[in-house]
């Protein structure tokens, strides 16, 4: 049926969306159903008699097929041989693995530590790397909190013999484009408790610091979604250089810090502690400062306006003596006010402030009515002089206040100033003893490291730190993705002496670049290298391993559309990633 | 008939042009409490309420947005709880809203119906989302713009088409989307980035 296209369909109202909710319905049809799978359960013995004659026969019919096929694939075996001068196949067995080490026998073991749940703690692994748990971290299948000690499988892989040791799939799909992982560092972290898997608690999350032998910030954070079969994207990780000219594991991070560290740091969060004080309190005596009032410059009477004066006997109405021998004007907006008003005798006069600046409510009152009006102070004559002379003082002493207010405002600041100063001369001198401190800590704390792992895996090659946060157990890759290699587009042929081989997999492998291709036996038609680069190939069948060499690939015969590489077999005692680095030469 | 072709929009632009429904975006602490209402209906169906409760109208628009009858839209949203139930106990938590989980069965049920060929699968917009999609590839929206986007929608692949959906016509955040199609952010904005430009390049083929 072809797809339709609707434009402003009406809308089904949420009224008659809630009203076709029923969970009782639910539940009851869940019910039913869970009793029809227990009978088709209960069945089942009964019937198992009868399915498993039907498995045998259709078992059977299927081996009748498989070797009428077998026999077909011979005979195009015999066709491949004579085009592949007259080589054997040898094909590998069919391994759909999503996690595939290149040796079934391959091992890539874990580092197992243990952690309390309650309190948490952090994991120092052999590489200098570091997990740090948080207290009350984990939950079981049935997420209920995991109590008491808790066991942490993790591993590193930092090179491509460690990637195919591991078997962890290095290819990305990127929106439909395949590409391959340039490796800066992956983790693979499990957690168990009494042989049974726990798993991270929702909302908390532990701190991974692995140490990386790539820096540069071109590389991603990924997941592997193992259900999925794919790597997720989770963003950049923190990256910490670390000292280059000892390639020494960043200072603050290898190991526990020091008690002068520790009380060094203390001061400087004193510090910072006093510095918001004083800048309070700094701001609490601004703030108390008195602030003059600008005096107002008593206006002239204008005797164009409506005006009137209160009649009253100052000594019965003390409250209204401010308003002594001036004017009132009444304001624009007073349109109810008449000369009637004037004559007469208000009961009640009332004067308040109103919202307007300088200008205030006048409520008259007679009996019932009552007017209220906005008026304002003005002065004539004698009275207008007296006041301003008043006025003139009261200006020369605002000004004097406020000078003086600014000036006890600078101090404050000035002194603030020098406090702040003084503070931070104070941090800085705590800070580069702090830093000292740490880097002492590091270099000891490295060459430990180094004389514990000398013979296993070349540390000095660490360059930085990758720190992230990680909310569940699994495999984290710091990568970044890359197209297959350019310059030379070939179809692979792959020959061992007299066989042809055709592994599930083939790795090329950059050697200087520590940088990896997979490619799949079907892939190997458009086999991509660059011809000015050493490569070797690493290609496995039926669990024995075989390997181009940098100078086999360099020998590889090519023809127009073909480049035959011979392989070697290695080793089968070649099972852990320091041999296969060794042969590898990585 | 002709078209007038938009420069090239911008990744971002993308992201910062839309307006979309802020009911998936959950707390940590409001996910932590759906993950406990969802143990309990683990062990009680009959907890089960206050999921079914928050999500009927979300799975029921969902799945609407995507066929034409009414009725075949409720059942199919019945037969998604019903899953869900029956599939709860298999369900693990992710760090991500259970919406996501019932989204996924939301999509395969509907999927199913369409093979049984019990619905018709319809495309259901509205004007304004019409010109929202057209400002992203066009300057502006022509109404003789919409037959010839109207037949590459029906063209495009179920996957394209259910990112163009719910991009524009559900307004889904990227988040949300990437969750429900089991895909990473960036790789929902890439895909959608590369559908919209291949839209364009064929709007501006048929201009010509």
């Amino acid at each position: 049926m072809e797809t339709k296209f609707n434009i402003n369909r009406d809308k089904i109202d949420d009224k008659e969306i809630e009203s076709r909710k029923d969970f009782d319905a639910l539940v009851k049809k869940f019910k039913e159903q869970s009793i029809q799978d227990a009978k088709v359960r209960k069945r089942w013995p009964k019937m198992r008699k009868l399915v498993y004659t039907t498995i045998i026969a259709g078992f059977l019919v299927v081996c009748t097929v498989s070797i009428n096929e077998l026999t077909k694939d011979k005979s195009n075996e015999k066709t491949t041989t004579s085009v592949a001068d007259k080589k054997t196949i040898l094909k590998d067995k069919p391994n759909s693995k999503f996690i595939r080490p290149v040796l079934a026998a391959s091992k890539a073991p874990y580092s197992k530590y243990t952690v309390n749940a309650n309190t948490g703690g952090t994991i120092k692994h052999t590489t200098a790397s570091k997990i740090t748990v948080p207290k009350s971290a984990f939950v079981k299948k049935d997420g209920k909190e995991v109590n008491g000690t808790v066991e942490i499988h993790y591993r590193e892989m930092h090179d491509v013999a460690d990637q195919l040791v591991s078997g962890i799939p290095m290819r990305y799909d990127s929106a439909g484009n395949k590409q391959n992982f340039e490796s800066a560092g992956m983790v693979d972290i499990k957690g168990f408790q009494g042989g049974e898997e726990v798993f991270i608690k929702p909302g908390k999350q532990l701190d991974i610091d692995m140490v990386s032998k790539k820096d540069g910030n071109r590389f991603n954070l990924y997941y592997l979604d193992t259900v999925a079969k794919k790597w997720n994207y989770l963003g950049k990780d923190k990256i910490v250089s670390l000292n280059e000219d000892h390639h020494t594991p960043a200072v603050t991070q290898t190991t526990a810090e020091s008690k002068e560290e520790k009380k060094i740091q203390s001061a400087i969060e004193k510090l910072d502690e006093s510095k918001e004080v004083v800048i309070t309190s700094t701001d609490k005596k601004i703030t108390s400062l008195t602030t003059p009032i600008v005096p107002k410059k008593p206006l002239a009477a204008d005797k164009s306006r409506k005006q009137f004066k209160l009649n009253v006997n100052f000594n019965q109405y003390p409250e209204l003596k401010a308003f002594e021998g001036c004017v009132f004007e009444v304001d624009e907006s007073n349109t109810q006010y008449t000369k009637e008003f004037n004559s007469i005798a208000w009961s009640d006069a009332q004067i308040s402030e109103s919202d307007i600046k300088g200008k205030y409510y006048l409520n008259l009152s007679l009996g019932y009515r009552k007017e209220k009006l906005l008026v304002y102070p003005v002065f004539d004559g004698k009275k207008l002089e007296e006041v301003n002379t008043a006025f003139d003082k009261k200006l020369t002493e605002y000004q004097k206040a406020l000078t003086e207010r600014k000036a006890k405002e600078q101090k404050y600041k000035d002194d603030l100033a020098i406090e702040l100063k003084r503070i931070e001369t104070e941090q800085k001198a705590l800070l580069a003893k702090l830093d000292a401190e740490k880097k002492k800590r590091a270099v000891s704390a490295a060459e430990q490291m180094y004389a514990a792992n000398s013979g296993k895996v070349n540390e000095t090659d660490f360059k930085v730190r990758r720190m992230f946060q990680i909310s569940q157990f699994g495999a984290y890759n710091s990568d970044c993705a890359q197209k297959l290699a350019s310059g030379k587009t070939t179809s692979a042929e792959l020959v061992h002496d007299k066989y042809l081989l055709q592994p599930n997999s083939v790795y090329l492998i950059n050697n200087a670049d520590n940088m990896m291709y997979t490619y799949s036996y079907n892939e190997l038609y458009n086999f991509r290298f660059d011809p000015k680069k050493e490569y070797s190939i690493i290609a496995a069948v039926n669990d024995q391993l075989y390997m181009c060499d940098k100078d086999a690939f360099k020998n590889a015969q090519s023809t127009k559309d073909k480049t035959t590489f011979t392989f070697t077999p290695l080793s089968l005692e070649l099972f852990d990633a320091a041999e296969l680095r060794k042969k590898l030469g990585v | 008939m002709a078209y007038y072709i938009c420069k090239s929009q911008t990744l971002q632009a993308l992201t910062i042009n839309m307006t979309f429904s802020p009911k998936y975006h959950a707390t940590t602490e409001q996910i932590s409490s759906e993950f406990m209402q969802i143990e309990a209906a683990k062990r009680d169906v009959t907890h089960f309420g206050p999921i079914y409760d928050k999500y009927y109208k979300q799975i029921f628009g969902y799945i609407y947005q995507r066929m034409e009858d009414k009725e075949t839209a409720f059942d199919v949203t019945s037969q998604v709880f019903l899953k869900a139930l029956t599939n709860l106990h298999k369900y693990e938590f992710k760090g991500v809203p259970f919406g996501s989980w019932l989204y996924r069965i939301a999509h395969s049920e509907v999927m199913q119906v369409f093979r049984d060929k019990k619905a018709q699968r319809t495309v259901n917009a509205d004007v304004a989302d019409i010109k929202h999609l057209c400002e992203e590839i066009q300057e502006s929206y022509y109404e003789d713009f919409m037959p010839a986007l109207s037949s590459i929608m029906k063209s495009l692949p179920e996957d394209e088409l259910q990112l163009i959906e719910m991009r524009f016509f559900e307004k889904r955040a990227f988040k949300e989307i990437a969750e429900i199609m089991m895909m990473t952010e960036t790789n929902a904005k890439v895909k959608l980035y590369r559908i919209l430009e291949r839209i364009k390049k064929t709007l501006t083929k048929k201009s010509k």
